[in-house]
């Protein structure tokens, strides 16, 4: 049990360590979007009912300050966990995007940056 | 006859189900597509399944760790039941350890930051609350297995990872996963967290009230050679019952020594009115037992521990001890002297190093004469070599249908074991003495 302890204790650190390096010496945080979110609906008229028909986890869209984001990708990635990202799918979540649930603060700036490569449009 | 092996695999089996019944849960709480759809859900559902199987093992670690008497039919005695205790505890690190990890990966593959961040702690509590348990829980068990601090301040250290659990059952329940979805997964999971936070407070935070324990007065500590020693104690109001070959629980506050609680073998036979224990000064704290002050109190808990003849499958019987492995025997062989159910036909090995060792053998000659079933066999090493069960058989005959009894320092009792399989002979007959308290 002692080798197994410090074998799994070495084997964390290592990985830890590796995502800490490639993390932070990438020097920011460069989010891949799939194509099907690159593609801007520019020109469309994205209202409130047109983001409601986006309300399941494999195709979510959320609205943050009058603006169309489709979040779909980024549901397996959400730091808090996918379900409280699933739960705007839809719907108008900017209240929840300010006040960060589980922490009653707004979400990081990176948080922001990561939300702007998923923009839609502005809606209507 | 046997409760030891008949109930003993029960509690394994209890712990599986335990474990395997929130899995279930887990897997029907949404439909498998959404969970094993792509990448990105099939490593986060790894992930969750890891932290929720990891969390469940560490509440039955707990419960485990609570010392409850009512629990060792099920795993065939406390030196068993804190045997699956540690392997629980290790198996339930390994998950929760390699629980952010897996659900680090997604975000590698949007960014390496991402994933690094995620590692971190930041304004998201219930995230932090089970980054603190995992560190807490690493360190605690790094200690454990590492250290060569006081045993008590060890047993401490190790008491603390009570504290790890409450953060990381916090985290379980906070965060927004399917435990908080799912209302029948969270009863369960809260029941077991319960389940564990009474056990945890019944023995570490309350035990000094709660716990049953019997007040004795030291009446005699005799020197028996250079570092083995007798401590008498006979009873102040209720005295203990127990059967041959169990163990207790003792400290001796205010009698000279440290107030630390020790386990140890019982020497005396039940029908005796001292209680005995026999001691040979190893540590730090047993080296100092011959200084206990004579008409100190003993505060005693037990019995405990399943190893005892009264507990065999048949009628003939191995015991094989090992130097200071001979303290259950003392008090099985102590016992025959007021037996008069089916006798038993007994080999007793008594090993140690050398013939000057053997201070309990005229009293076990002196035991035979009246119980003629029972034959003693020294054996000084230095004379013999190794005692072995190639030995064993070739002086007792077939042993495989006969119950092996084994007791004495680790590396004797792997080797009897060891030879046991490979003379063919059943694993319920082969009962071991395996306590290990950390």
């Amino acid at each position: 049990m002692k080798y197994a302890f410090t074998i799994a204790v070495i084997l964390f650190w290592c990985a830890v360590g590796f995502i800490m390096f490639f993390g932070y010496t990438s020097q920011k945080s460069v989010v891949l979007i799939p194509a099907a979110v690159q593609t801007n609906t520019a020109g469309e008229t994205i209202t409130t009912a047109t983001v409601a028909m986006h309300s399941i986890e494999k195709d979510c869209w959320v609205i943050v300050n009058d603006k169309a984001y489709n979040v779909t990708p980024f549901i397996p990635a959400h730091p808090g966990g996918g379900s409280a990202l699933i739960a705007y799918c839809g719907k108008d979540a900017t209240v929840a995007f300010n006040t960060n649930s589980s922490s009653t603060r707004t979400h990081s700036s990176t948080a922001r940056t990561i939300l702007a490569n998923y923009l839609v449009g502005d809606v209507k | 006859m046997n409760t030891r092996s008949k109930k003993g695999q029960f509690g394994v089996v209890l712990i599986i189900l335990l474990t395997i019944i929130p899995t279930v849960m887990w897997f029907f709480l949404q439909p498998l597509g959404s969970r094993y759809g792509d990448s990105f859900t099939l490593l986060t559902s790894i992930g969750q399944l890891l932290g929720l199987t990891g969390m469940t093992l560490f509440a039955i670690t707990l419960i485990l760790s609570a010392r409850l008497s009512f629990l060792e039919d099920y795993f065939g005695g406390l030196d068993r039941m804190y045997n699956v205790h540690h392997y629980s505890g290790v198996i339930a690190f390994l998950f929760l350890l390699t629980h952010p990890l897996i659900l680090a990966v997604p975000y590698m593959q949007s960014s390496a930051l991402r994933a690094a961040e995620f590692l971190l702690p930041s304004a998201n509590w219930p995230k932090n609350f089970g980054i603190i348990a995992l560190l807490t829980m690493m360190t605690l068990l790094a200690i454990t297995f590492y250290s060569r601090w006081r045993y008590q301040l060890l047993r401490f250290l190790h008491q603390i990872l009570g504290v790890a659990f409450f953060l990381g059952a916090l985290h379980s329940l906070l965060i927004p996963s399917d435990i908080s979805k799912s209302i029948i997964l969270k009863w369960y999971m809260l029941s077991l967290f319960g389940f564990a936070l009474v056990g945890y407070l019944y023995r570490t935070i309350f035990g000094k009230y709660l716990v049953k324990r019997y007040n004795y007065i030291v009446s005699d500590v005799r020197r028996l050679d250079a570092t083995v020693t007798e401590i008498v104690m006979t009873p102040e109001g209720e005295r203990m019952n127990y059967a041959p070959g169990q163990f207790l629980f003792v400290s001796f506050p205010k009698s000279g020594i440290s107030r630390e609680i020790h386990p140890f073998s019982i020497s005396s036979a039940p029908q005796e009115e001292e209680l005995k224990i026999t001691v040979k000064g190893l540590g730090d704290y047993t080296k100092t037992l011959p200084d206990i002050r004579i008409g100190s109190i003993a505060r005693v808990e037990g019995p405990f521990g399943r190893f005892s003849y009264t507990n065999s499958y048949t009628n003939s019987h191995i015991w094989i001890a090992g130097g200071i492995g001979i303290t259950p025997f003392l008090n099985m062989a102590r016992s025959l002297r007021g037996y008069t159910g089916t006798p038993y036909a007994i080999d007793f090995y008594y090993s140690t190093k050398t013939h000057a060792e053997m201070i309990f053998l005229n009293e076990l000659l002196d035991i035979s004469h009246g119980y003629p079933s029972l034959r003693i066999i020294p054996f000084a090493s230095d004379e013999k070599g190794y005692l072995t069960m190639d030995v064993v058989k070739k002086e007792s005959g077939d042993l495989t249908s006969k119950d092996i009894y084994v007791c004495g320092p680790p590396p004797m009792m792997h080797g009897i074991v060891v030879g046991c399989e490979k003379l063919g002979i059943p694993k319920k007959l082969v009962h071991c003495e395996e306590f290990k308290l950390l």
